[in-house]
């Protein structure tokens, strides 16, 4: 899409579609579900942060009359001790596995352990009391500083590291390392004027979802199993449960529950091949839910990271050099998110010379999982920090620093490819004309501002539109919503077909029901699964002209289709969609469009985001008291559902930014593993937030669209740590900037 | 001749970051690297996303480029 275009529906504040259901109480989320003859699953998790396990013994819990079925590690047929003798084992699914039920030694305190599945909730609780486990403790290593530490115990004996010059020779607790470069660092670092070196940290943090992890599954020995839960992708939580339990796909169907809230955390499997074995061997429907607790103890957070950035400039303000060291938590298994930050840690800036090492390390926590643009946030905290420090130094205001050198398209990115089309120029030309960036500031208010990238991703969606005789229709896709996207599918096929949305009736359907479609994450469902809908609904278009064609004896080139009208150009006549679909029968049967697609295209998206903190000198409080979010969304289908996004991701990034952090004992147990000490914000703790929607269209989407889902979150570190250190006259480096260590910098400067 | 550009740990392994191949096709691609640079496994190169210019491409096997193109193995991007 090169030039603007008119539309009809799209840029519309439509109804949502499944607004009524969620505000009444009439939506099925994950723990709703129940089925006769349903029993209760439990988990029985360690008590320790790091320890072999000795032996375990579920024959007391066996006995029970209460008890059905007891499942423990060995339960995985594709992973347990038969499958790794016969070398048929994969690293990755033997993580999955030992993080869903321990195998032989405890990583982070409240890994699952055994569960056990009984008649009624409070049995099942019951009944882990009689299961006897015997841990030998060991030392739990719960920072970056003391998991690199040469002495540091090991957590898994034989992980060597990945990505060395040379291949490791002893083993560690680093999974691996990756280094990325352009042009010539140190040549850049020569030519600078002024140059910033700072350290900085984030703490791990947890998405927040509202709605703990819940399943309901029914194993079927004659047809496929069932597996009900709330997920961002129930084709992958398919092919996981078929991998772990050494079952066809074909065996199994996932039906895709509402949910409530995922943000990257609801993209992967816990309870639901433990349901199943359950399931399995008690031969009844089993349900398993997470209580809060057992969410912030074990489910998937986003990383904590150690970053080192090292910037040098020209005093006139042009970057000559960057440079970043960057540290990521894993949990207790390989896998942080430390690849995409490095990646992104200096996208917004068209530099000539960079060098970033990234270092992906584990600890005695719960495994992360992904969180909105993952791994982005920390390492663009500590760049976005140390660009505003150096405008600062070199005294110019931080967004002509940023427009001077800001990434465009063309620019050469430290991971290989060139951009196309991008909207950060124009991002910071709306932040500088912003009536916020123009207002001025009170007594102890500091401002802060902050660029921040995400790619964005395509893949593979699949939809099929039915049109029913009536002209109203279903629109079945494979992208759990959660953030409104059926409501941009139903715009986009109404702005093809020239219908009402409110004619078009968007379904989620289960793995069974609507081909392959990858987990809604990465910012893709719009784009990606929104392209598969436009498609279906030209195929169903061009039915809808030879219908008519043939209705009046003509071809289909002499069939003109627009605004739902079919217009005959050899002639008067006109048939509306309804009236063609009303006559299918006599023309050819149901009328149907279907796409499977892998959507290219992606269009990458950068944010700027400013923030005004107010701090109390003598407490240390800190309150937003304006923020603003803009951010390019190439075309907002749904511009209410797109400042949604922009909105949600700001607070995410304030939360993390002000308050959110996993508080550990020195025996690795979360102490504030509740939403009462663990403290996401509240509506009543921030103002407004401010949106702008800049549209620099995605010249690979129809309608021009990207992403909006993650971009959003990355800038608020920054933007908001920028303003904490301006309004106390201190440099912050570590977040979150609560309120006992902004008290703690106060104290040290007076 | 296209240029395959190579950076991160598949710099390190192939020791240099950029290299002319003749290959016009993914497939093509892979085969000439088994032969130019065998220190780069097809297996651990099919794991990486490819990228022609500038634009990843979702299915490599139905892509082909031009004598001028320029190329790119990257780290797959999921996300939350």
């Amino acid at each position: 899409m090169s030039e603007a275009r008119a539309f009809k529906h799209i840029g519309q504040r439509t109804i949502r579609p499944d607004g009524f259901d969620k505000v009444t109480g009439k939506a099925n989320y994950g723990a709703d579900m129940s089925m006769p003859g349903m029993i209760w699953g439990a988990i029985l998790r360690s008590p320790h942060a790091h320890a072999n396990i000795l032996s375990l013994d579920t024959t007391r819990a066996e006995a029970s009359p209460d008890v059905l079925a007891v499942a423990t590690f060995q339960d995985f047929p594709s992973v347990n001790d038969a499958a790794a003798a016969a070398g048929t084992l994969k690293s990755s699914l033997m993580e999955t596995a030992e993080n869903i039920l321990a195998k032989n030694k405890v990583l982070y305190h409240g890994q699952a352990v055994a569960a056990v599945a009984a008649r009624t909730e409070a049995a099942a609780t019951a009944a882990l009391a009689l299961i006897d486990v015997e841990y030998e403790p060991l030392t739990p290593v719960l920072t970056i500083d003391a998991a690199i530490a040469d002495d540091a115990p090991l957590l898994h004996p034989t992980m060597m590291t990945q990505g060395l010059l040379e291949p490791a020779t002893e083993p560690s607790n680093i999974a691996a390392r990756m280094e990325l470069k352009k042009g010539d660092i140190e040549a850049g670092f020569a030519e600078a004027e002024v140059i910033v070196e700072r350290s900085y940290n984030t703490p791990t943090v947890h998405q927040g979802y509202i709605e703990p992890h819940a399943t309901v599954v029914r194993f079927d020995d004659n047809g496929p199993s069932t597996i009900w839960c709330p997920t961002q992708g129930h084709f992958d939580v398919r092919a996981r449960v078929a991998q772990l339990l050494n079952l066809e796909l074909g065996q199994l169907k996932v039906v895709a529950s509402e949910i409530g809230g995922g943000f990257g955390g609801k993209t992967t499997v816990y309870l639901e091949p433990v349901a199943l074995i359950l399931s399995k061997k008690s031969g009844r429907p089993v349900k398993m839910t997470m209580t809060r607790e057992d969410v912030f103890r074990a489910s998937g957070p986003a990383s904590a990271s150690q970053s080192t950035i090292k910037i040098g400039a020209k005093m006139d303000g042009t970057i000559t050099a960057m440079q970043a060291t960057l540290h990521y938590e894993a949990g207790a298994f390989s896998g942080s998110p430390m690849g995409p930050g490095c990646m992104t840690v200096f996208t917004p800036y068209d530099v000539e010379n960079l060098y970033v090492e990234g270092f992906d390390v584990v600890v005695n926590k719960p495994k992360v999982a992904a969180y909105r643009a993952p791994g982005a946030p920390q390492s663009e905290f500590a760049a976005e920090m140390a660009v505003n420090e150096l405008a600062a130094k070199i005294g110019m205001d931080p967004i002509d620093l940023r427009l001077k050198n800001a990434a465009k398209e063309g620019t050469q990115t430290i991971y290989g490819p060139k951009l196309k089309v991008v909207g950060l120029e124009a991002c910071l030309e709306a932040a500088k004309n912003s009536d916020h960036y123009r207002s001025s500031l009170g007594e102890h208010v500091g401002r802060g501002l902050a660029a921040g990238f995400w790619f964005n991703i395509g893949g593979q969606s699949s939809v099929i539109i039915n049109l029913n005789p009536d002209g109203t229709g279903t629109i079945l896709e494979g992208s759990p919503d959660i953030g409104g996207s059926r409501a941009s599918m139903q715009m986009m096929a109404a702005e093809v077909l020239g219908i009402a949305p409110g004619k078009l009736n968007p379904i989620v359907a289960d793995t069974e029901h609507v081909a392959y479609n990858q987990t809604t994450g990465g910012s893709r469902t719009t784009f990606a699964t929104g392209m598969a809908v436009i498609e279906a609904a030209e195929s169903v278009v061009d039915q809808l002209k030879s219908r008519a064609a043939a209705m009046w004896n003509v071809t289909a080139e002499q069939v003109e289709y627009s605004d739902g009208v079919a217009a005959n150009l050899a002639g008067e006549d006109r048939l509306s969609l309804a009236e063609i679909c009303a006559n299918a029968e006599k023309t050819g049967g149901q009328i149907s469009g279907t796409a499977n697609i892998n959507a290219r295209g992606a269009g990458p998206s950068f944010a700027v985001h400013i923030c005004d903190v107010k701090v109390d000198p003598d407490t240390g409080k800190t309150d937003v008291v304006r923020y603003t979010a803009i951010q390019d969304a190439g075309k907002a289908i749904h511009p209410s559902y797109v400042e949604g996004q922009f909105q949600g991701g700001a607070v995410q990034g304030i939360g993390w930014a002000l308050n959110e952090e996993y508080v550990y004992s020195a025996e690795g147990v979360m102490e504030n593993a509740g939403f009462l000490d663990y403290r996401i914000p509240l509506a009543s703790d921030l103002p407004p937030i401010e949106t702008i929607i800049v549209e620099v269209p995605n010249s690979f989407h129809p309608f021009g669209v990207r992403g909006v889902g993650e971009t959003g979150i990355v800038p608020p570190l920054a933007a908001v740590g920028t303003a904490v250190a301006e309004a106390i006259g201190m440099p912050v480096t570590s977040l979150p900037c609560s309120p006992p260590k902004v008290l703690e910098l106060l104290l040290s400067k007076s | 001749m296209a240029t395959l550009r190579l950076s991160g740990n598949l710099e390190t392994l192939a020791g240099r970051n950029c290299i002319e191949v003749t290959a016009l096709s993914y497939r093509d691609l892979l085969q000439e690297l088994t032969v130019l640079l065998p220190c780069l496994p097809s297996e651990a190169l099919t794991e990486l996303a490819f990228v022609i210019d500038g634009e990843i491409v979702d299915q490599p096997f139905l892509a082909t480029f031009e004598p001028h193109s320029e190329l790119h193995f990257i780290q797959k991007i999921a996300a939350g």
